[in-house]
């Protein structure tokens, strides 16, 4: 199986949801299938999540390939998983993803073998570890860390429009949601879309969050400012692509 | 009025799906998504041949002009404290010394045009890092194949690849410097590379504090990778070289280096939108920059130099049309606070006289074009559409491809809608 073709079964064109997969780890270099004998998916516990019929969405935010998995397993249950992740693939690389292509080249076959209707809602999936675990990067090391941002998603007026009205997040732990999810969700939110949260690894049903503010929400320079942190920690020191609003309190 | 496009109808949605995915998988084109808008555009901008023969002649005049400026306002250097550029950067290019036949470096800009009712005009000009060129080449040449009458004008990503096999000497290595863990840059990053193996090159993708300096000469240090560069190519805005740690000498990458480079560093004076402040200054004729740029003026002089109605704010190093507030178009809190940092910090910003841009009324409504061209040392070397339903081409802007109409007989632009006008150009169900 080429990469179109696996990107293919991962994001078909029938699909709505299909557009927001980010094809990077698919196109940036021709895969490897490495299999690493990966847990069978079918056996993990979904009971914590709500029925595909419920009017939600799914976010798995969790390390390496569990989002791979755990989003098959779902799939199972009536959801279409929507693969988010947004980081390059290179020898000594800071993030590890070659877990997360080996899950994506071993469950494709069967994932397109399972009948999720056209009309499924969607799970995104993350890696959890894709800032980098704020591990120290080595000068000669290749920076491959990401961030989300409200444009990789999908906005509230489209998810309310297909009928989406809560946002389920899946992680593993019981706190808040990563601070750049933090952005998407709270947007998600204020536009009236409930956010549930839950740790996946406890048989815990998701309980309601309250999203609160991360900083710079909303921010005109958020989008330069994150890109320039993931600059920042590689190149040392602070960029100042419009530097003097950056300084403001007016702006957060 | 002569409009200076054709109307055509987009792709259909399944021919258009296959253009996505092979721009995926073979331009690299990894972020076909913005929130909920299609990063591509269906509906290429295929210009008549007299509109391109004219965007030519005006890009190159533009290009020369610049250069011209750039090397005056390195040598008039009280010009750089009124560029809103960061302290660090002013100092160094103060003190900026181009090696002899400093010229061995490329030079690459992208023009930003817009018809507007009174002609061409820009909007602003790339001049340090240019993006889009890996759209301008690929997606360009996947659109082409749908539309029989209309070709691609030129290849900015063949054309750049040849420059820099030519400018290494004989070399074979090329350091393409850019933010690694940034994929929209990454994504182009990659596709220059594969241009350049495909030349015969070794590509080298590496951060930019992953650059090291021996006697003015590039030699990259990373875990991969250890050895000389006989070019650089930096994909990294000039502004953001003062972060990097004393280690890299980033320096060099403004222009004093043996290596040679694409762009210079020095670049930076003439991105930055403050650079019609200076040109009183420089002692130099800028005439098609006076023609076709907007006037423009320090924004503690806007009262006098503007109407209110009729003018709006820039950053100084502001990019991909961010942060530009418009009245009308931008929303109103957003408004709000560019206008408060206006005030606050004036001198990292501009006001500049509003055109009116003449739209493009085809079959998916009114949208209007923005026409890149790109100049490879003052000569055109390809051209990078975007296109959006509001009158400000910014991060929700899609990218459109630029074709220049062949055997179409000029007279027959009009507001021609005509089905058998429209399949002469349009091969897709033909």
């Amino acid at each position: 199986m080429n990469s179109t073709e696996l990107y293919t079964l991962w994001a078909p064109d029938a699909c709505i949801w299909s557009r927001w997969a980010k094809p990077v780890l698919f196109a940036d270099r021709p895969l490897e299938a490495t299999f690493w004998g990966h847990p069978d998916w079918r056996g993990m516990n979904v009971n914590w999540s709500p029925g595909a019929a419920s009017g939600s969405a799914i976010i798995l935010d969790l390390p390496e390939d569990e989002a791979v998995r755990l989003g098959m397993a779902l799939a199972l249950r009536g959801f279409r998983p929507v693969p988010l992740y947004n980081g390059a693939s290179g020898s000594a690389a800071v993030v590890n993803v070659n877990r997360i292509i080996g899950a994506l080249h071993e469950t494709a076959e069967e994932l397109a073998k399972l009948p999720i209707p056209e009309t499924a809602p969607p799970v995104f999936l993350l890696d959890a570890n894709r800032s980098g675990g704020g591990a120290f990067v080595s000068p000669g090391r290749f920076d491959n860390r990401w961030a989300v941002f409200p444009q990789d998603f999908p906005s509230a007026n489209f998810l309310l429009a297909r009928g989406i009205r809560s946002v389920v997040l899946g992680q593993v732990t019981s706190g808040g949601p990563q601070r750049d999810l933090a952005h998407v969700l709270l947007r998600w939110q204020e536009a009236g879309i409930q956010i549930l949260a839950c740790d996946v690894q406890r048989e815990a049903p998701p309980s309601p969050i309250r999203v609160t503010r991360p900083g710079n929400f909303r921010m005109l320079w958020y989008r330069a400012m994150v890109i320039a942190g993931l600059r920042r920690n590689s190149a040392g020191g602070f960029g100042a692509i419009i530097p003097e609003p950056s300084q403001s309190s007016g702006f957060g | 009025m002569r409009l200076p496009w054709h109307i055509v109808e987009p792709l259909d949605g399944r021919t258009f799906a296959e253009v996505r995915r092979a721009a995926i998988f073979e331009c690299c084109k990894w972020d076909p998504q913005v929130e909920d808008v299609c990063a591509m555009s269906a509906l290429p901008v295929v210009l008549t041949q007299e509109a391109w023969a004219e965007l030519v002649v005006l890009a190159e005049q533009l290009a020369r002009e610049t250069l011209l400026a750039e090397s005056a306002i390195l040598q008039k250097r009280q010009c750089l404290g009124e560029l809103g550029l960061p302290w660090s950067l002013r100092r160094r290019l103060r003190g900026l010394t181009l090696p002899e036949g400093g010229q061995h470096h490329l030079r690459l800009i992208r023009f930003d045009f817009h018809f507007t009712t009174e002609g061409w005009r820009i909007s602003e000009a790339n001049s340090d890092v240019p993006g889009g060129f890996s759209e301008a080449s690929g997606f360009t040449r996947l659109m082409s194949d749908h539309y029989r009458r209309a070709v691609v004008p030129c290849d900015p990503m063949l054309e750049l690849t040849r420059a820099i096999r030519d400018s290494a000497c004989g070399g074979d290595t090329v350091a393409l410097v850019h933010a690694t863990a940034f994929t929209d840059d990454r994504q182009v990053m990659v596709q220059l590379a594969r241009h350049l193996k495909t030349a015969g090159m070794r590509a080298v993708l590496v951060g930019p504090d992953q650059l090291r300096w021996n006697e003015g000469r590039a030699f990259v240090d990373t875990d991969w990778f250890r050895g000389g560069a006989h070019f650089v190519f930096r994909f990294f805005p000039a502004e953001w070289l003062p972060a990097l740690p004393r280690l890299s000498a980033w320096w060099h990458l403004l222009g004093d280096s043996r290596t040679p480079l694409c762009n210079p560093g020095a670049a930076i004076v003439t991105q930055s939108k403050r650079f019609p402040l200076v040109w009183p200054e420089l002692g130099v004729e800028l005439p098609a920059w006076s023609r076709l740029l907007p006037l423009t003026c320090d924004p503690r002089h806007a009262d006098t130099c503007l109407s209110e109605g009729n003018r709006m704010w820039k950053p100084a190093l502001g990019r991909v049309g961010d942060f530009i507030q418009m009245a009308g178009v931008t929303p109103e809190k957003e408004s709000r606070r560019i206008a408060r940092a206006v005030r606050r910090h004036p001198r990292y910003w501009v006001a500049q006289q509003r055109f009116e841009a003449v739209p493009l009324e085809g079959p998916e409504g009114r949208l209007y074009p923005c026409v890149g061209i790109y100049t490879l040392n003052a000569r055109v070397i390809g051209a990078y559409g975007r296109i959006a339903p509001k009158p400000l081409i910014d991060h929700l802007a899609q990218d459109a491809a630029v074709l220049v109409a062949q055997a179409i007989p000029i007279g027959l632009n009009t507001h021609n809608h005509s089905h058998e006008f429209n399949r002469t150009l349009h091969t897709v169900g033909a």
